[in-house]
């Protein structure tokens, strides 16, 4: 198989060294067969045989390819000539090629996928069970392929969209001061949507918000998140948003998950969290690249006057869970946080999955 | 489920008892009870049929041709007393885990890849489970990091979106790169 498309490329090949090379008399036209005589044309075709350019340090797959090109060339001439003659006077080729497979692939080659040319499925019948399945085994970014194969595709996938692949969201929460910004990206993509917003006693900045959410909005990424993610996300990403922006209402909420990229950032929040939503009891998902140094960050927590605080870190470095339980409980005790209001759970991720309540 | 009997009894000399099954392009192929049980399809009809089953005169099975059947036999042959497999999700992107493959389905999949359609709709309709989910996700395994286009070639699947359709898609999903 890989001979004959071999072939296919050379003859192509083989006709632009031709038309180099031939004078017209070489053509091998029904006029030029009828005025050659029988005897000179194998003397022709063998002095082409010689003439074929020897390649000192020619690989194995090169020396496939003069023997095709050659081989071709008699097969054109083959037509012109007459039948009984040709297979009197055809000489036999001298081929001797060894081929040793994978030994003079070029390096270029040798870690080509052919795995991508080998197959084609037809799908003949299609069956909307099947596909489904086929569905459920793709990420997302897979799907969004895939509402692009045809109507069908779509309109499959566009039903099914509950049941299918979350999009996998980032969401970090940057709080300054005064600003808070909030940010989403796909992982492991661009970041496509970040707008400010302050808390409601900045109206300069919650102007620049009510500009800035619709443009979140129109551009889908909140939409994508009310509809791509489970309820609990949307409503813990309503709990942040502020009340100001007139897009969104800020509910009562007795657990508010947040995740941040920078533990240091976390500060302002909970302070603006008890002005906003009047919470009693505060639950903190922290989700962060855990290092043994950020331990000493957690000092935020001793300004906390919650009746309780459940600390849930969620951290997507190999470290053993031991290790950062202990470093937590010491940076307490550092600080004087008492031991009846600690609840600590910690969760080792991988880069994907976060906590019950976290983000993705 | 192997050692059931057709009326629901435990009787493995039944499992070592043939059956002759008849495909749509009228094929018959003598199998054994054991064998054809791994189809839930053919153990209902089996258990259904009960003590009137007459083992000579053949399930028809209209739905399925001989050759891709030869093909489920060979499975059934070889996951006859395997365990049901467990199908499990990602509890938080929801995604289907991806099932581990032994040495024998690879290479079963190897061999087979230009039928791996016809398995999928053929394991769907004898209720294969093994069978029909690891078909789906050689499938997926196709498709996964594959552009549309190349997508739409190996399945000589015809684009019948128009370019405002495709506009339309990419304005509604900006997370969409495409």
């Amino acid at each position: 198989m890989v001979r004959t498309r071999s072939a296919k490329i050379i003859s192509n090949n083989d006709s632009k060294c031709e038309s180099t090379q031939k004078t017209p008399n070489d053509i091998p036209t029904k006029q030029n067969a009828t005025k050659s005589t029988p005897q000179a044309q194998p003397i022709r075709r063998s002095s082409r045989i010689h003439n074929t350019p020897k390649l000192p340090n020619t690989s194995n797959s090169e020396i496939q390819i003069t023997e095709i090109l050659y081989l071709g060339t008699t097969r054109s001439r083959k037509r012109a000539l007459p039948k009984n003659e040709t297979k009197a006077k055809r000489p036999k080729l001298p081929v001797q090629i060894k081929v040793e497979p994978g030994s003079e692939i070029p390096d270029e080659y040798k870690n080509f996928n052919f795995d991508f040319f080998i197959e084609i499925l037809p799908l003949n019948t299609p069956n909307f069970g099947v596909i489904f399945e086929i569905f459920k085994f793709l990420t997302r970014t897979d799907l969004d392929k895939c509402q692009f194969v045809c109507k069908t595709w779509k309109n499959e996938i566009e039903k099914d969209v509950e049941n299918l692949a979350l999009r996998p969201i980032e969401i970090a929460i940057k709080p300054g001061l005064e600003t808070c910004n909030f940010v989403a990206k796909e992982r492991p993509g661009l970041w496509l949507a970040m707008y400010g917003f302050l808390n409601h006693e900045s109206k300069q900045v919650v102007e620049l918000n009510k500009e800035n959410m619709p443009k979140v909005m129109k551009m889908g990424c909140l939409v994508s998140l009310k509809m791509r993610l489970t309820p609990s996300y949307w409503e813990t990403l309503r709990g942040i948003l502020p009340k100001q922006n007139g897009q969104i209402a800020i509910e009562r909420v007795q657990n508010v998950s947040f995740t941040c990229s920078n533990i240091q950032n976390l500060r302002s929040i909970p302070t603006w969290f008890k002005k906003q939503a009047k919470i009693d009891e505060l639950s903190i998902t922290i989700a962060f690249n855990f290092y043994q140094d950020s331990i000493t960050d957690l000092n935020f927590l001793q300004k906390l006057d919650y009746t309780k605080i459940k600390l849930v870190i969620n951290t997507y470095v190999a470290a053993r869970e031991e290790i950062i339980t202990r470093s937590i409980h010491d940076a307490l005790d550092d600080l004087g946080c008492e031991e009846k209001y600690r609840d600590i759970e910690v969760n080792q991720f991988n880069w994907k999955v976060s906590g019950e309540d976290g983000f993705l | 489920m192997a050692t059931e009997s057709a009326n629901g009894v435990s009787s493995p000399e039944l499992n070592e008892r043939d059956v002759v099954i008849t495909t749509n392009d009228n094929r018959n192929f003598t199998v054994k009870i054991g064998v054809a049980r791994v189809s839930k399809t053919i153990n209902n009809m089996i258990q259904d049929l009960g003590e009137s089953l007459d083992l000579s005169s053949g399930i028809p099975l209209p739905n399925v041709d001989g050759p891709i059947f030869e093909k489920v036999l060979e499975w059934c042959e070889e996951h006859k007393n395997a365990p049901e497999i467990k199908v499990e999700q990602d509890p938080h992107t929801r995604e289907r885990k991806w099932f581990t493959m032994t040495e024998w389905e690879e290479e079963y999949f190897r061999k087979f890849l230009s039928h791996l359609w016809d398995l999928a709709m053929a394991a769907n309709y004898l209720e294969i489970p093994s069978l029909y989910y690891y078909t789906c996700q050689k499938l997926a395994e196709r498709i996964k990091g594959r552009t549309p286009e190349q997508i739409r070639e190996m399945f000589g699947i015809e684009d019948d979106l128009t370019e405002e359709e495709k506009a339309e898609i990419r304005r509604t999903n900006v997370w969409c790169t495409y």
